[in-house]
């Protein structure tokens, strides 16, 4: 019942007491089945607490999966449509006119044709466009 | 044709695939897990309780404590030493509160047992009761050294490893249990026929 590292111990090192194994004798298989046994029956209620617990977790999984699933993929989506929306707002620059083009306009061409001078509010009227609101002198 | 290593090892399956199971409530893998072990575990308890039936009852209570904590068995490879302590530690929490059968009650199992004849009864009683006794005098890691390798045959490394304790410690605990156990045996039994236990 020694292992090998008692030939390391030195030569007055007590032998091991023959009577003591026989005190505590190897038990039979059939004893240690009968032990595994009772373990069994009384470990039962706790392994069935865990197997109706991971039933619950499985069945909320299953509504959940699909729950999450669907908002994630709108979620990505409005993420998608803000992303394409403001690349649009970004690489479409506002126009600005050219010297020609605001010349052209009708009140420039008019203010050209006649021979007095243009007021103040002829010239923003000019440039400023329609929103330009003309102050009566 | 000798098998392969994969094959054995899907035959047996490991310690933390086991657990992974039993933690989902698979009482195969638990029941498994309760027959590779349960040796192991009892050989833990006898040599705190030094006593078959308490041993027995801290073995049962272990596994279920392990199985109520088995989430918290991280990682699951250590499962054999992380049961062996709770065992260990159910053990000692029943010696502490004083809750081991008696003598007696051992006494008569063992006799039933093994039916030795009437005069090897009462001598192997008698010498079973001088141990016990004298068993019952060594500190408590001298029994626990004692009993897992001169009992349960465990090996220096193993047991030091379990109780936290270096290999030369785990030495000087055995000599000493050996000295006390045969200096106390002789004391009482000086007689050499009695003393013929000791060779």
């Amino acid at each position: 019942m020694t292992d090998e590292n008692d030939r390391d111990d030195p030569l007055d090192f007590p032998a091991p007491i023959s009577e003591l194994s026989k005190l505590y004798p190897e038990r039979a298989k059939g004893e240690w089945d009968a032990l595994a046994a009772g373990i069994m029956k009384a470990a039962m209620p706790e392994l069935e607490r865990r197997r109706e617990e991971r039933g619950l977790v499985r069945s909320i999984l299953r509504v959940a999966r699909p729950v999450s699933v669907a908002a994630a993929a709108l979620l990505l989506l409005g993420a998608l449509g803000l992303a394409v929306t403001s690349d649009a707002a970004a690489t479409v620059p506002a126009a600005a006119p050219s010297f020609a083009e605001v010349v052209d306009r009708e009140p420039a061409s008019t203010l050209l044709a006649n021979d007095s001078p243009p007021s103040a509010n002829d010239l923003a009227s000019v440039l400023e466009g329609d929103s330009f609101t003309q102050v009566q002198p | 044709m000798k098998p392969s290593a994969p094959a054995a090892e899907a035959a047996e399956p490991s310690d933390a695939d086991l657990v992974a199971r039993a933690q989902g409530g698979d009482s195969g893998a638990f029941e498994t897990l309760v027959k590779r072990h349960i040796r192991a575990a009892h050989a833990v308890a006898l040599a705190v309780l030094a006593e078959q039936a308490d041993a027995d009852d801290a073995v049962q209570d272990g596994f279920l404590s392990a199985l109520r904590h088995l989430d918290s068995c991280a990682p699951a490879e250590k499962f054999r030493a992380w049961l062996l302590t709770i065992v260990r530690n159910r053990a000692l929490d029943m010696r502490r509160r004083g809750r081991v059968r008696s003598v007696d009650v051992l006494e008569e199992e063992t006799a039933h047992t093994n039916e030795p004849s009437p005069l090897e009864m009462a001598e192997r009683s008698e010498l079973n009761v001088r141990l016990e006794i004298a068993i019952g005098t060594l500190t408590d890691t001298q029994r626990e050294v004692l009993m897992m390798h001169d009992v349960q045959g465990w090996k220096h490394a193993d047991i030091a490893h379990l109780l936290g304790l270096a290999e030369s410690t785990v030495r000087v605990h055995l000599l000493h249990a050996r000295r006390r156990l045969r200096t106390l045996l002789l004391a009482v039994a000086p007689d050499g026929r009695q003393g013929e236990a000791l060779r």
